[in-house]
């Protein structure tokens, strides 16, 4: 594939924004004097600020160049991801679990598990999470540093480090406080990058109906029903049907409930975002404010995804058409590079490319920030120097986001063996965080659970959607890491996403199943020490003296609503 | 925490807008403005409007 060849004014958008990035770091280096500082952001950052950095902490390369990818390759059934695969569980969040998380003295997830169940449910989920978060950074700035050698001829090692340096910097600088500032920029920056990219992919398609058009013939050409690519729901009654080859039921359930509900109210990550919020109505309202503009993301990375498969298989788009992979098949990770490139002038293209490093610095910041608050809070206090003074953990805080960076580093260098890396990575997302959704959901609503029902519910739930992975193969995939290694396949699915589907249903169900039952054989906790920490024990926190607008109950129904009305628009 | 964020977010796209205004008037100087100058016109606009709401609001 040739190089783009960036301009002069293309660097200088560059250098500008990393400017600014560094920039906020150094003014917020004076704001951090306790480890609370560093970790929780002193609890002092208004809703709208922490709202858009939730929002902007999940937008990594997976959100926005693969999302764009998903887009080409199953058209508007991505939109699943956003409209019932996130906001309906950021409402949930909002108006059900952050009274739990912000007003328990937990300062992160695993340390509501300690205070909710037990030590060893707390260790169990600190490591996988530590050691999920590292990889998943180090992905990411694999996948950059591999995009930016494939696009512009950058050499890899040089994008990887410089990237690595910025993002390190930036939050040894100021911390969480530096990380969620630089997210609320980025979100900006990426919507300003890609907003005219969308608009000006649309006009040259013909509008909505030009693209319609085109999309038909596509799904004819692969024998899927007429609308497979524009009709979110319409072609959900059989999987042969639509090219995410899945029916509404692993839909709903597998990424709706199961997917969706563990990632966006158990992880972290997100989590700590409101936890910084300076107010509990503040950190309630922090997913529902995230939820508005996650609501139009289809439209700036799904769409381009849309219109470059329309172009490239049902008709030219003044030349545009997607690269193929040396065995022939069209490369739908260069979606987004693609349309940049093809759409943007110099100087605009330099918006569009920084936007792109503005969504992995983000993804890889959102993962770090995580990843020394667990390290330094759940392990490094817990086991291995517990009542060290408040100075201490605050520098090991910052010994451990240089030691995150250089795992991280580690992970993309290892990334580099494998093919299809980013896809085991979903996996392990489902293995991880479907199990746990049971586990909250059992312990924030049901003060019988117990920390021996937690616990092996959790190691049982991860157990089964491995034992699921080993007996399952997607569609003419070969045993191996796409599953398949336990010996005979007992299940064929038409995709990976599918199969990944029903991992995360069966995984949930086992931890919910076997949390229940050997919660009922263990000992009940003695209801004094769950305030607070369980629905029907705890006082929900008043809100009657705020305009009713802008309560978290009112807003997140008008948000249901609307999210709803979507849905029923693209059927 | 001691920052406005909408203060440094006003002044990026500021200084982006005037970055690529400055680019598009020297490609009008050099004869070398195109169809395409229209996008970054645009954007710039669009860019300077942001920055401009963003510091009105941080004022």
């Amino acid at each position: 594939m040739p190089h783009i060849q960036l301009g002069l004014i293309d660097y200088l958008i560059l250098a500008t924004y990393l400017a600014f990035v560094l920039g906020i770091g150094v003014v917020l280096r004076r704001s951090v004097r306790t480890s609370t500082d560093f970790f929780l952001s002193g609890r002092s950052i208004p809703a709208w600020i922490t709202g858009l950095a939730f929002l902007s902490a999940n937008l990594g390369a997976q959100e926005v160049m693969g999302m764009a990818a998903s887009g080409a390759k199953y058209g508007i059934a991505t939109a699943h991801f956003y409209w019932m695969g996130a906001v309906p569980a950021m409402v949930f969040v909002g108006v059900f679990m952050m009274p739990f998380y912000y007003g328990s003295p937990a300062r992160s997830v695993p340390e509501y598990l300690k205070l909710r169940f037990d030590e060893k449910t707390r260790g169990f989920n600190a490591i996988t999470f530590a050691a999920m978060t590292v990889f998943s950074s180090g992905i990411s700035l694999y996948a950059m540093g591999l995009l930016l050698e494939t696009l512009l001829g950058w050499d890899l090692n040089a994008s990887i480090l410089v990237s690595a340096i910025v993002v390190l910097a930036y939050i040894l600088l100021g911390g969480l406080t530096s990380a969620i500032y630089n997210e609320v920029l980025q979100f900006f920056f990426i919507a300003a990058g890609f907003l005219p990219l969308s608009l000006l992919a649309l006009r040259d398609v013909g509008g909505w109906a030009g693209l319609t058009a085109r999309l038909e013939k596509v799904a004819a050409a692969h024998g899927y029903a007429q609308g497979a690519y524009t009709q979110a729901w319409a072609q959900m009654s059989d999987p042969s049907r639509n090219p995410m080859g899945i029916e509404w039921f692993g839909m709903a359930m597998g990424l709706g409930f199961v997917l969706s509900f563990g990632y966006w109210c158990t992880d972290f990550l997100v989590v700590q975002r409101a936890m910084a919020a300076d107010s509990m109505l503040a950190a309630r309202r922090t997913p529902l404010i995230a939820a508005i503009p996650k609501m139009a993301f289809p439209f700036l990375v799904i769409l381009p995804g849309m219109i470059a498969i329309a172009f490239t298989q049902a008709g030219p788009g003044e030349g545009f058409r997607l690269p193929a992979k040396p065995d022939g098949s069209l490369n739908f990770d260069m979606t987004v590079p693609m349309m940049l490139a093809h759409y943007f002038p110099s100087g605009m293209l330099g918006v569009g490319l920084t936007a792109l490093m503005a969504s992995f610095m983000s993804g890889m910041a959102g993962n770090v920030t995580a990843f020394n608050t667990v390290w330094t809070y759940d392990i490094y206090q817990s086991y291995l120097k517990p009542k060290a003074s408040d100075d201490h953990y605050l520098w090991m805080g910052r010994v451990a986001t240089l030691f995150g960076i250089a795992a991280s580093v580690g992970a993309a260098y290892a990334a580099t063996r494998f093919n299809n890396i980013m896809d085991f990575l979903q996996l392990v997302f489902a293995f991880v965080n479907a199990p746990l959704f049971a586990t909250f959901l059992l312990g924030m609503f049901w003060k019988r659970a117990t920390g021996h029902g937690a616990f092996w519910g959790l190691v049982l739930g991860t157990a089964a959607a491995a034992v699921h992975h080993g007996l399952s193969l997607p569609q003419g995939a070969a045993a191996g890491w796409k599953g398949g290694w336990l010996g005979q396949a007992l299940a064929a699915y038409p995709s990976e996403m599918a199969q990944n589907f029903w991992a995360a249903i069966y995984a949930w169900t086992v931890c919910f199943l076997v949390t229940t039952a050997i919660s009922l054989a263990t000992r009940a906790h003695d209801e004094r020490g769950l305030e607070g920490l369980v629905y029907s024990l705890t006082r929900m926190p008043s809100d009657e003296d705020v305009v009713w607008y802008l309560r978290p109950g009112p807003l997140g129904a008008a948000i249901i609503a609307l999210v709803t009305l979507l849905n029923v628009i693209f059927w | 925490m001691g920052l406005d964020i909408r203060k440094p977010i006003g002044l990026l796209f500021a200084v982006i807008a005037a970055e690529l205004l400055a680019f598009e008037a020297l490609k009008l100087v050099g004869g070398a403005a195109s169809a395409t100058s229209m996008i970054n016109t645009w954007c710039a606009l669009a860019f300077a409007a942001l920055g401009a709401g963003m510091l009105w609001l941080s004022r």
